[in-house]
């Protein structure tokens, strides 16, 4: 029960954030230099289309009034027109938010499954040769772009070996995607027993996962690694030695579970790398989701589906920090609620 | 200082205009000397700093000279790196890029983090309302992932070198805003900055001339790390069109344009440029290791 | 009778980048059972480092470089790590430090982390393990154990904290507890309520103490033996009432004089000079910059520690040769002493 309401608490927090976040949103499209209408109409319209447009979209009212205007329209869900895909862009990111999700949280998986217990056999076996490899591998993830890193992936495992497949596309353009339940491709594949489909689409998926998982595998790496060594020369862990606990039980009970803490609170933070990184990795690997839409926008100078895909990101950001934080207050007995 | 004190330091020997500097300097210097990683990533970005300074020096041929007849040549004695489509050098370019590159790191890292630590110290000295709308204002900007948010601001803005030092300054800013306020909100319980008040100083001076100074270390190796994400991003940007505009040489741009050609073979458009972001992101990581050592306090015995 | 403990010429240093700090350099010492030991001396003079030796906590760039720990007949220093993690640590000897909230783990309840010291040690089931847990949180007078148990550590206070870790100390029945500056940096009251439990369990248990301080006051009116510590060294040995009525090292006697004075008006004598930095530690005699007496000899040669009748052991030139003397008091403070000191 208490934790109903510390939950609704941190909601209502959040509100101004979001509010904060519609306001920044609002501004890059109408406030900043630069023909707001063109940002909506594109540049290929006459002036006739622009002055309707114009008075259409409220442009000749004063902006706190077009904030409001815009804010409505949001949370109706109207986003805008994307008139290079001729689509609302709420359309265009129902479609793709799904993929880039997909990617973003398969490589997240990957991150931690590969980060944490490198990192935790890091820092317990200071100094031999798992320490120094693991201190290798993460300072050079994270020194790597991932837009060149990708591409070095595509030239070897593509090009050189053909052991991956061309990068285009989610699944092999010859087979026949599964019917959309969720849009995104792994599961509906599963959900339909498409096999052919699912074994596809993995294949498809490994190289972007790995290219934007590597970063985020360097940064895990290093934090645990810090984090445990940190635990490991605590006083409760001296303590526990002290007492004869076996080494085992020390380490893997009382000082894993302190240093992971720190770990979680990450986890807000990889997914908005991850969401970030996708339209790098989407563009590079042809995948069809919100980071290339956003660069197709960018490329067409179709600004409302650039702006949209912010706004949005920016609140699936804030959501999951949201959960991060109140998973971390059920975990940390110290923190009350 | 006198001849005595400086007898009395034990500094006879050293230069005599290093006396004091070379005291503070010795501990940094002998971490860097001492781990051989450490001291390869300063020197990566000391060679940084020098090509971009040096860079019209150091090139071979002209970055912009376009010259159809030797497009996309594999790298020769002639064109270190080989030549791109357009048949510029582009071991040349990548010299030129980064002299844009350091320019942008330095440029926008300069600017987060004098307006985010000025800012975040005030906030966290005076407290009060203005700190509270600060705090929302950086928590605001923080909960857009930053390369989304840089992308955006960038799409607002337009492409450009200046726009993209605002944009990479701006993410960057509210990370020195919450270091330096926090710095502050602890050290300004501390007993010298009572000591400091009952002495008369002033609130800007307490702030900047005695408690900063002590906050500062933390803050350096954060300095260290920005560097090396605001080449990180204005590449990234560049890459996508966002960033500077061609036919200016920077390393992600190169990295865009050279592209579609990797899949016929012609790797070196894309290695070397890549291979330079790297290096240099390597040798600001390593430095920053390296110094977060130098500041914890844990490891100096 | 018997001797539960008994340290030889125990040497530990840390190897730093340049130097080496020879924090216990040669100590030897003994402890019968159920006895109560003080470890006195000022920070920096070893006294942690050497019980951290006893149970062989020392982390690098610390090491045991050499020496015995005779232990109910055994060598504690050449056995197995895994031997000394499974029979001693915990079960035969405890161990209880200063900073009780920082020794808890703080994420698990407190009754749990009770309960397995025990269960990890006697291979009991965790009911019993639970109820022993019990049984010893009302031995260390914790109000309502049960509600404690399942406590977190940060809502316990220091006094609270610290009786949990008693209870986790005795509660495999050890034959010897050494606590490690128990009351530093608890509230004066609450520091008064730990030693009266720590005395009042002494005639409960059966185990010798160890009680680690630099606090005088406190050693005599709980321990009955004494050790005194400088420097990596011991210097001076003995009952406690003799030790306090007739010191005969100069340390103990400065150290003695430094402790303010009802009587006096408060009035206290410092110890000139300060501590020396153990990776450079004084020629000769530790003691021999900040000493009264110091003669030649003191500045070239290290005194040893000899014995004198009654248990009594001193390392000082004055008295050496002397042991004849039968703790003969540093004879220009004799009757100064002997007017102010009614014991």
């Amino acid at each position: 029960m208490r934790l109903l309401v510390y939950i609704t608490k941190r909601l209502l927090l959040v509100i101004p954030t979001l509010i904060g976040v519609s306001f920044v949103c609002f501004a890059l499209v109408r406030v900043l230099p630069g023909n707001p209408v063109y940002f909506i109409v594109g540049p290929y319209a006459t002036e006739e289309e622009i002055a309707k447009v114009k008075t259409e979209l409220g442009f000749d009212r004063p902006i706190p009034e077009q904030y409001l205007i815009y804010l409505d329209n949001v949370l109706h869900g109207d986003l805008g027109y994307a008139w290079h895909t001729s689509q609302p862009v709420a359309d265009d990111i129902k479609q793709r938010l799904p993929l880039t999700i997909e990617l973003a949280t398969i490589s997240l998986i990957i991150t931690l499954i590969v980060a944490v217990p490198l990192g935790v056999i890091s820092a317990v076996q200071r100094g031999s040769w798992v320490d120094n490899i693991a201190r290798v591998v993460a300072v050079v993830g994270v020194s790597m772009p991932m837009f060149w890193s990708g591409l070095l992936l595509i030239y070897m495992f593509f090009y050189k070996l053909d052991w991956a497949p061309p990068p285009m596309g989610a699944i092999d353009l010859l087979i026949e995607a599964p019917p959309r339940v969720t849009g995104m491709i792994l599961l509906d594949s599963l959900i339909s027993g498409n096999w052919e489909a699912f074994g596809s689409a993995i294949s498809h998926l490994v190289l972007p996962a790995i290219t934007l998982a590597l970063p985020m595998i360097g940064s895990i790496t290093r934090m645990t690694r810090s984090s445990m060594a940190e635990v490991l020369h605590s006083d409760y862990v001296r303590t526990a030695t002290a007492f004869g606990l076996p080494r085992r039980t020390v380490i893997y009970r009382d000082a894993l579970q302190n240093a992971l803490l720190p770990v979680v609170t990450m986890i807000g933070v990889l997914y908005g790398f991850a969401l970030g990184g996708a339209v790098l990795v989407e563009m590079i690997f042809g995948l069809t989701g919100m980071g290339s839409y956003s660069f197709g926008s960018i490329m067409n100078l179709d600004y409302a589906g650039v702006q949209g895909v912010v706004l949005l990101v920016a609140i699936i950001f804030v959501i999951i920090n949201l959960l991060v934080d109140i998973t971390y207050a059920i975990i940390d007995p110290r923190i009350s609620y | 200082m006198t001849v005595v004190d400086d007898v009395a330091l034990g500094d006879a020997g050293r230069p005599w205009w290093g006396a004091r500097l070379w005291k503070r300097v010795e501990y940094p210097a002998y971490i860097i000397r001492r781990n051989p990683v450490t001291l390869f990533g300063f020197a990566v970005v000391v060679l940084f700093v020098i090509v971009g300074l040096a860079a019209p020096l150091l090139a071979t041929h002209d970055p912009t000279a376009v010259s159809p007849a030797d497009a996309l040549k594999s790298p020769s004695r002639e064109f270190w790196f080989g030549t791109d489509q357009y048949g510029r050098d582009v071991y040349s370019r990548v010299i030129h890029a980064t002299r844009v590159d350091l320019f942008i790191a330095l440029s926008s890292v300069g600017l987060a983090f004098t307006i985010g630590t000025v800012l975040g110290a005030l906030a966290g000295y005076y407290g009060g309302a203005t700190d509270m709308l600060l705090m929302r204002i950086v928590d605001v900007i923080m909960a857009f992932p930053p390369f989304i948010l840089a992308m955006g601001t960038a799409a607002a803005l337009g492409a450009g070198m200046a726009n993209i030092i605002y944009v990479v300054a701006l993410i960057q800013a509210p990370i020195y805003v919450r270091l330096a306020r926090g710095e502050i909100l602890s050290a300004k319980e501390r007993a010298y900055a009572d000591a400091a008040r009952c002495l008369g100083n002033s609130g800007p001076r307490i702030i900047f001339g005695h408690l900063l100074p002590n906050c500062i270390p933390p803050i350096l190796v954060q300095v260290a790390v920005n560097l090396s994400w605001a080449i990180l991003n204005a590449a990234g940007l560049s890459f996508i069109g966002l960033g500077v505009r061609p036919p200016t040489a920077e390393w992600g741009l190169m990295i865009n344009e050279g592209m579609s050609f990797m899949l016929s073979g012609q790797l070196w458009l894309v290695l070397f440029p890549g291979m330079a972001i790297f290096i240099t992101i390597l040798g600001f990581n390593l430095l920053a290791d390296g110094l977060r050592d130098v500041f914890d306090p844990r490891l100096r015995w | 009778m018997e001797r539960l403990l008994e340290v030889k010429e125990l040497q530990t240093y840390f190897f730093l980048r340049n130097d080496i700090a020879k924090a216990v350099d040669g100590v030897s010492f003994w402890m019968t059972p159920g006895e109560m030991v003080g470890l006195v001396g000022e920070s920096g003079s070893g006294k942690s480092v050497t019980v951290l030796s006893v149970l062989r906590l020392i982390q690098p760039p610390g090491r045991i470089v050499s020496g015995e720990v005779i232990f109910q007949g055994r060598d504690l220093l050449r056995l197995p790590e895994a031997e000394i993690n499974r029979t001693i640590r915990g079960q035969a000897i405890s161990m209880v430090f200063q900073n009780p909230s920082s020794c808890l783990n703080p994420v698990l309840k407190v009754g749990t982390q009770i309960s397995r010291v025990y269960s990890v040690h006697k291979k009991s089931s965790a009911g019993e393990a639970r109820d022993r847990a019990l049984e010893f949180l009302r031995l260390v007078q914790i109000p309502d154990p049960g509600r404690v148990m399942e406590r977190y550590p940060h809502q316990l206070s220091g006094g609270m904290s610290q009786r949990v870790m008693i209870a986790m100390a005795l509660i495999c029945e050890p034959a010897l507890v050494i606590a490690d500056e128990p009351t530093t940096g608890l509230d004066v009251t609450v520091q008064g309520q730990i030693l009266d439990l720590m005395r009042d369990l002494r005639h409960k248990t059966q185990a010798a103490q160890l009680l680690i301080t630099h606090d005088l006051g406190v050693v005599a009116e709980t321990c009955d033996r004494v050790l005194i510590m400088y420097c990596g060294k011991i210097v001076e040995v003995g009952e406690v009432g003799e030790i306090y009525s007739e010191p005969l090292h100069p340390y103990t006697d400065a150290l003695l004089r430094s402790v303010p004075d009802v009587r006096k008006d408060f009035r206290t004598t410092t110890i000139p000079g300060s501590v020396p930095d153990p990776r450079d530690p004084p020629s000769g005699c530790r003691f021999h910059p900040r000493c009264k007496h110091c003669m030649d000899v003191c500045r070239l040669e290290e005194p040893l520690l000899i014995s004198c009748q009654n248990g009594r052991q001193v390392a000082c030139h004055l008295l050496e040769g002397d042991s004849t003397r039968q703790n003969q008091p540093i004879s220009s403070q004799g009757e100064e002493r002997g007017r102010d000191r009614t014991f």
